[in-house]
């Protein structure tokens, strides 16, 4: 199926380079993003989750231009946008907008909350004086913010407020894109809601596409539609929520779902355990890179890394799954 | 330790060039070098053989290749006003200069040490607050106040001391006592903190549980450890002193090469002052670079801190 | 207010004192008796109005050409701190930029601005500005841009340091992906954050470049007659000690006071203000 989506991305690689100490030790580069496909279809929630070090933040910032990547395909709606940060049309800067993951940190301490909603509009020369604190005034009604907190600074605030004014100041530049990293992980869990119910009526009311990294994966299934699961800079799995959750074929997915806790203790299941370390990203193992953690590893994984191929009629509503695994896909009718 | 040395003396040496770069364009910037260098009033013929000697008729590169070369064999240029070599001029005032630098130091070192260590020893009693205080006022008082101050009181009315030139030892002590007061301000500051730091060491407490006597703890033990920290205010005290000779040899008659610099900026006597500031900046660097590669291997904690960063 | 009343006793005199001068500077035109360049050839040498022969025409007496000293010094505070504060700000401006601009582009950028760092640590400035006037000639631009030069290497230092850590920040990296330019970033969100360390500096600056003006016009390499400066003031008066000894001696005290009262003042400051910076 070849949907055109508003953002895709084809084979990006993210590096890290460490750099070594001349003639004694080479410097190394660490690929913490490798060669990972990713559509988001116009008005779409697409969760993305993988432990921490997995390479989604980088991802994520590597569609705002931010670090060290290349890849074959970046493109938002049909445009190419390859280009570093520094070097993107303004316009762009405008259309995609990025929600940080501390939302203390993303802020100004020394700006007040208003000064900070209305600063894109001037960044962007978009509105003049009163135009401009009155549109800053209704992204912060949007986010459910009072007009108390407008003449606050960001050390004044709750974090769940902080996010939010972080959001106001996304959502005042009208973008089409938010991509949000970690945006709830530094919040409350009662807060946590709160912002995700807002990111949801964002979507429902202004058809906003949102990619959301998590590492929480009953956050992504409250919220999204469809998830990617990222393992050590690659997407092992990937499909419409209900039927991904329903019935994970990657081993890695499955055990992250049998770690959700249930709702309710009496459904709860014995634990699928993780064995293992995380292996460091600096010398990521051969074949599939799951391999030295996973139950069902065979000769294959060893040395073959698998592709991220569609599993045949796990088809939902236009959305396919994927998996990227040599046992899970034997077991499927798969065509290849 | 070799390589560390290596790189300080390299970027030691890029100074230099950088500041002989500097005087070289900033000569050239200011006009025709021939007038500047040699003068309106010598024959136009001495003129052009001194164009010619430093090739200012050609490109600017060549002529810096020359310039380069010329200072590497000591040829300042020609002092116009004292229609000699300008190196010859400044070399004749050196001693009278070093001289007074010497003085000034030893002076310093005897009253700006005990000061800081006593006002360390006894720290916040009367001692240490007056300590403080002097070293503050000294530090503000400009070397030429100090100096007419001190004419006033010994020269002009006491009527005790000479207070224009040098011809004996009586005429060293006010310019002396003038460079002493502030140069011993910053010693006595950086001696009082750094007594400090090392009386709160584990070793010094130790010492004292031991029931040492506390004098002869303070004289053996601290003196020399806090003798290394006081190693990195050398740098900072020569480009004082040279500052301070500059004003205080001026105030005085003292005929050194501070009084002939500002003589000669007076004058516009562009070689002179040319030779002078080389000579200046060479000697910064070289104290600098003697003060990182002995702090270095004074304190070996240096070396460990700026490995593991 | 209830914060003041814990400052120690020279701190708020020095506050006092420094008012006091900041008034003399602004109002000299109205309170200064004479004109500092009015000349009583009947009244020369007049000595101050405490010592036999003073008058009340001329409180601190008068010079060689029965001049007003207190006249002249009004001027002269005027004239001095003036160059001053212009010097300080200009220094601010200068070393600021040139930190932002080693932290905006990094590389050789860096490395030219580290290395003029080090240079101008290295030599005494004295000497790098009696040189400067020697080659371009003395004129009153010059001498305020040579002060202004004084001392651009401690604010580019500390700059270049805090700006690197800012830049790194998230409300840095948010600013961009919002689009805002490196002037934006730099001088509309990081300025005001590492405004304080600049404030401090600047305390600390302001008088040393008083010193280093005084010195310089004491020489007469400075502010050239017919203006008049604290420190050509005493300059000239030296010739006078044995006869007139007020002459040079009531600037030399204001200058010691003053420089004194900046200095406490920025100690205090310093202190007050940014504890990190204690020590160093």
């Amino acid at each position: 199926m070849t949907e055109v989506g508003l953002l895709e991305l084809r084979g990006l690689r993210c590096r890290f380079a460490s750099r070594g100490i001349p003639l004694i030790a080479p410097g190394t580069t660490v690929h913490a993003v490798d060669g990972v496909d990713l559509t988001l279809a116009p008005g779409e929630i697409l969760g993305l989750v993988g432990e921490s070090g997995c390479g989604k933040s980088t991802l994520a910032k590597a569609l705002m231009g931010l670090g060290d990547y290349q890849a074959e395909t970046m493109r938002f709606a049909g445009q190419d946008i390859r280009a570093p940060l520094d070097r993107r049309p303004r316009d762009l800067l405008r259309r995609i907008q990025y929600v940080f993951q501390d939302p203390l940190d993303a802020l100004d301490p020394r700006r007040s909350v208003l000064y900070q909603v209305a600063e894109p509009l001037l960044i962007h020369g978009l509105a003049s004086g009163a135009e401009r604190e009155a549109r800053a005034r209704a992204a912060l009604r949007d986010v459910n913010l009072g007009a108390d907190i407008e003449v606050k600074f960001p050390h004044q605030l709750s974090g769940g407020q902080r996010q939010r004014v972080v959001i106001a100041r996304a959502l005042v530049l009208a973008p089409e894109v938010l991509i949000c990293d970690e945006p709830v992980s530094a919040l409350d869990v009662s807060i946590q809601a709160q912002v995700v119910n807002l990111l949801r009526d964002l979507r429902d009311r202004r058809g906003l596409t949102i990619l959301f990294i998590s590492h929480d994966l009953g956050l992504v299934r409250h919220l999204c539609d469809r998830v990617a699961v990222m393992y050590l800079g690659r997407i092992c799995e990937t499909g419409p929520i209900e039927p991904l959750f329903e019935r994970p074929r990657h081993p890695y997915t499955q055990a992250l779902v049998a770690a959700i806790p249930p709702p309710h203790p009496r459904l709860r299941k014995p634990l699928k355990r993780l064995i293992g370390e995380p292996p460091r990203p600096g010398s990521p193992p051969p074949g599939c890179r799951f391999h030295p953690r996973c139950p069902l590893c065979e000769a294959a994984c060893r040395t073959e890394p698998p592709a991220l191929l569609p599993i045949v009629g796990a088809q939902h509503d236009g959305a396919q799954q994927s998996v990227a695994c040599h046992v899970a896909r034997r077991g499927e009718a798969l065509p290849c | 330790m070799l390589v560390f040395a290596l790189r300080k003396v390299f970027r030691a040496l890029l100074t230099v060039m950088l500041l002989v770069t500097f005087t070289f364009f900033i000569l050239r910037l200011t006009g025709d070098p021939a007038t500047s260098m040699v003068g309106l009033d010598v024959p136009p013929e001495a003129r052009e053989a001194f164009r010619v000697k430093w090739g200012l008729d050609r490109p600017l590169w060549t002529q810096y290749l020359i310039y380069l070369e010329q200072l590497a064999q000591g040829d300042f240029g020609r002092s116009f006003v004292g229609a000699r070599p300008a190196w010859d001029v400044v070399a004749e005032r050196l001693p009278k200069t070093l001289s007074l630098m010497g003085a000034t130091t030893l002076v310093t070192l005897l009253i700006g040490i005990p000061l800081g260590v006593i006002a360390a020893v006894r720290r916040g009693t009367w001692v240490d607050r007056l300590a403080i205080g002097v070293s503050v006022a000294g530090l503000s008082l400009p070397n030429f106040v100090v100096g007419i101050l001190l004419i006033l009181l010994f020269g002009v009315g006491l009527m005790w001391l000479p207070t224009t030139g040098s011809d004996t030892a009586w005429h060293f002590i006010l310019p002396v006592v003038t460079m002493a007061t502030s140069e011993a301000a910053v010693f006595a500051r950086f001696a009082r903190s750094a007594m400090l730091d090392v009386l709160n060491q584990p070793y010094m407490r130790t010492a004292a549980a031991k029931g040492r006597d506390r004098a002869s703890a303070v004289v053996w033990h601290a003196l020399p450890n806090a003798a290394i920290p006081l190693v990195t205010v050398v740098a900072l005290y020569l480009g004082r002193l040279i500052v301070g000779a500059v004003v205080t040899e001026n105030v005085f008659a003292w005929p050194g090469v501070g009084s002939l610099l500002v003589l000669s900026v007076e004058h516009r006597d562009l070689a002179v002052v040319q030779t002078i500031v080389i000579l200046v900046g060479i000697t910064m660097v070289a104290a600098n670079l003697t003060v990182d590669i002995a702090y270095r291997w004074l304190d070996p904690r240096t070396a460990r801190r700026e490995g593991a960063g | 207010m209830a914060r003041l009343a814990g400052l120690p006793l020279s701190v708020r005199l020095s506050g006092v004192w420094v008012l006091a001068m900041l008034a003399v500077a602004i109002l000299a035109d109205w309170i200064a008796p004479y004109d500092y360049a009015a000349i009583d050839l009947r009244n020369r040498l007049t000595p101050p109005i405490w010592m036999t022969g003073g008058t009340w025409l001329h409180p601190l007496g008068t010079d060689d050409l029965g001049r007003d000293v207190l006249s002249r010094i009004i001027y002269s505070v005027r004239t001095s701190l003036a160059v001053a504060l212009l010097g300080t700000i200009i220094g601010a401006a200068l070393g600021t930029s040139l930190g932002f601009l080693a932290a905006r582009f990094r590389g050789w950028v860096d490395d030219l601005v580290t290395m003029a760092i080090d240079f101008q640590a290295a030599l005494p400035f004295l000497i790098l500005a009696l040189a400067a006037l020697a080659f371009l000639g003395n004129s009153l631009v010059l001498f305020v841009a040579i002060m202004g030069v004084y001392g651009w290497e401690r604010y580019a230092r500390i700059v270049r340091g805090m700006a690197f850590a800012a830049q790194a920040q998230g409300y840095a990296i948010a600013l961009r992906t919002l689009g805002a330019s490196s002037a934006r970033v730099y001088f509309a969100h990081i300025l005001p954050n590492i405004a304080s360390a600049i404030i401090v500096n600047m305390t600390l600056n302001f008088p040393e470049t008083v010193l280093l003006e005084t010195s310089l016009s004491f020489l007469g390499l400075g502010i050239q007659p017919p203006m008049t400066s604290l420190g050509n003031m005493v300059g000239f008066g030296r010739d006078y000690l044995l006869s007139a000894w007020w002459i040079a001696v009531c600037p030399a005290v204001v200058i010691f006071v003053t420089t004194l009262a900046f200095s406490l003042l920025g100690d205090w400051l310093r202190d007050y203000l940014d504890p990190a910076l204690r020590g160093s």
